[in-house]
């Protein structure tokens, strides 16, 4: 799939590495070609220029700016199989709102990876027959956020037999594409593409959950949201950025895990408020 | 024998190109029409339900006149320079602008098919049947002179 985005160059650059351990390929003009594959870096011996970028934009967005450009002020594309490409550039504002970014000059292009088994050790702690827990996964990127909660929705649905929405902002939790989930979310019900609070407000009312899972919830709405599943006596498994820090967002779940960058899904820490 | 058979062929050739001429000024009436409706289907598509371009352009089914001539093999085209050169940039900028500067693309160019749709209807309904009626006159005249 990554192929058919790369030009020519950069794919013979990335065929030095196992194709399934690529995490993360990073574009930026005038600079070299950084790919980050199974936790280690490779740069290549020659320098990315802007029409590569362009080039990779042009496929990533199929040719329809339109499509994507709701998506594209948030600084991101999505692209198939999860695959989800971060933009940077000059952000044009238009009545104080972001109405595009143009003279895009970086891209990052990050690879979803699912890993089976990485939430074996810690699915009773969430789940244990009677309660579910709220839960918090905290750790910076690529620490394996995604990964674990695509993973503990898999177990979930499938072993727990307990009804999962997954509302997937970023489509980077299941890679929908078409109607398919292209990486294992199990038995869940996935809504792609939708922002957080609609999606979360829609999920109660007509999709009868008893869990929500969500990525990178951040800010007071997405805190309302929160506070809104768990008023409505639906469970909420979620990420956030960064390290760990008592919030008023942190505040609201029963159970925090703190996750590592190395290896992918290490538990670093671990917080059960009974 | 020989020389009937080739007054025949003659008027026969005769009566055709009024035809053919006739024809032209229909397909090309025609085509015009069929793109207004294409950019109607690219703005609702679009403007709902953000499908891609790609798909959008295969489900439009558009005429083999029109794919020749987006595919760069212009030399069967009914369109004159003019109009090639407007219906290769509307495609050519597709996608490339957020979904008002799409309408805003669409919308102008829908007018200015609209004027050469009608300026292409004009002159069919004027000299199409015109057209066909010279070449089977003419074929006619032919056919009195040669007999």
């Amino acid at each position: 799939m990554l192929y058919k985005i790369l030009p020519e160059k950069i794919n013979r650059f990335i065929l030095s590495v196992d194709p399934n351990e690529i995490m993360e390929i990073r574009l930026t003009s005038s600079c070299r070609a950084h790919l980050i594959a199974d936790k280690k870096n490779y740069y290549s011996n020659f320098r990315v220029n802007f029409s590569d970028i362009e080039y990779v934009l042009a496929r990533v967005t199929k040719n329809s700016l339109y499509a994507v450009n709701d998506t594209l002020v948030k600084g991101f594309v999505p692209y198939d199989n999860g695959i989800r490409v971060g933009v940077a550039g000059e952000y044009v504002y238009v009545d104080g709102k972001v109405k595009t970014i143009k003279n895009i000059n970086s891209i990052v292009i990050r690879v979803p990876n699912a890993k089976t088994g990485i939430a074996d050790s810690i699915i009773n702690k969430i789940y244990d027959g009677t309660k579910i827990k709220n839960t918090l996964f905290v750790g910076p990127p690529l620490s394996g956020k995604t990964t674990m909660l695509r993973e503990i929705a898999r177990l979930l649905s499938v072993k727990m037999e307990l009804k999962v929405v997954i509302i997937d902002e970023k489509n980077e939790i299941s890679a929908t594409n078409n109607g398919t989930s292209y990486l294992d979310v199990g038995e869940s019900v996935v809504s792609v593409g939708v922002n957080r609070f609609d999606g979360i407000e829609n999920a109660i009312r007509n999709l009868s959950p008893q869990i929500i899972i969500t990525d990178e919830i951040y800010g007071d709405k997405d805190k309302e949201s929160v506070e809104r599943c768990l008023q409505s006596g639906v469970a909420m498994i979620t990420s956030k950025h960064g390290g760990y820090k008592k919030d008023s967002i942190t505040n609201l779940f029963d159970y925090q895990i703190g996750l590592s960058s190395s290896p992918v899904g290490r538990i670093e820490w671990e917080i059960i408020n009974d | 024998m020989i020389k009937t058979v080739l007054i025949v062929v003659l008027c026969f050739c005769c009566a055709l190109v009024g035809y053919l001429i006739s024809l032209h000024m229909k397909r090309r009436k025609n085509l015009f029409l069929e793109l207004e409706r294409a950019i109607d289907m690219i703005k609702s598509e679009i403007s709902f339900k953000k499908n891609y371009l790609g798909q959008i352009l295969d489900e439009l089914n558009l005429s083999q006149e029109i794919k020749s001539l987006l595919s760069g093999d212009d030399k069967k085209s009914p369109f004159n320079d003019k109009e090639k050169e407007l219906i290769v940039d509307l495609f050519e900028n597709l996608g490339k602008t957020d979904l008002d500067g799409e309408i805003e693309k669409l919308e102008n160019a829908k007018s200015k098919f609209s004027v050469f749709a009608k300026d292409a209807s004009a002159v069919y309904e004027k000299n199409g049947k015109l057209a066909v009626k010279l070449g089977l006159l003419f074929s006619f005249a032919l056919l009195i002179m040669l007999i």
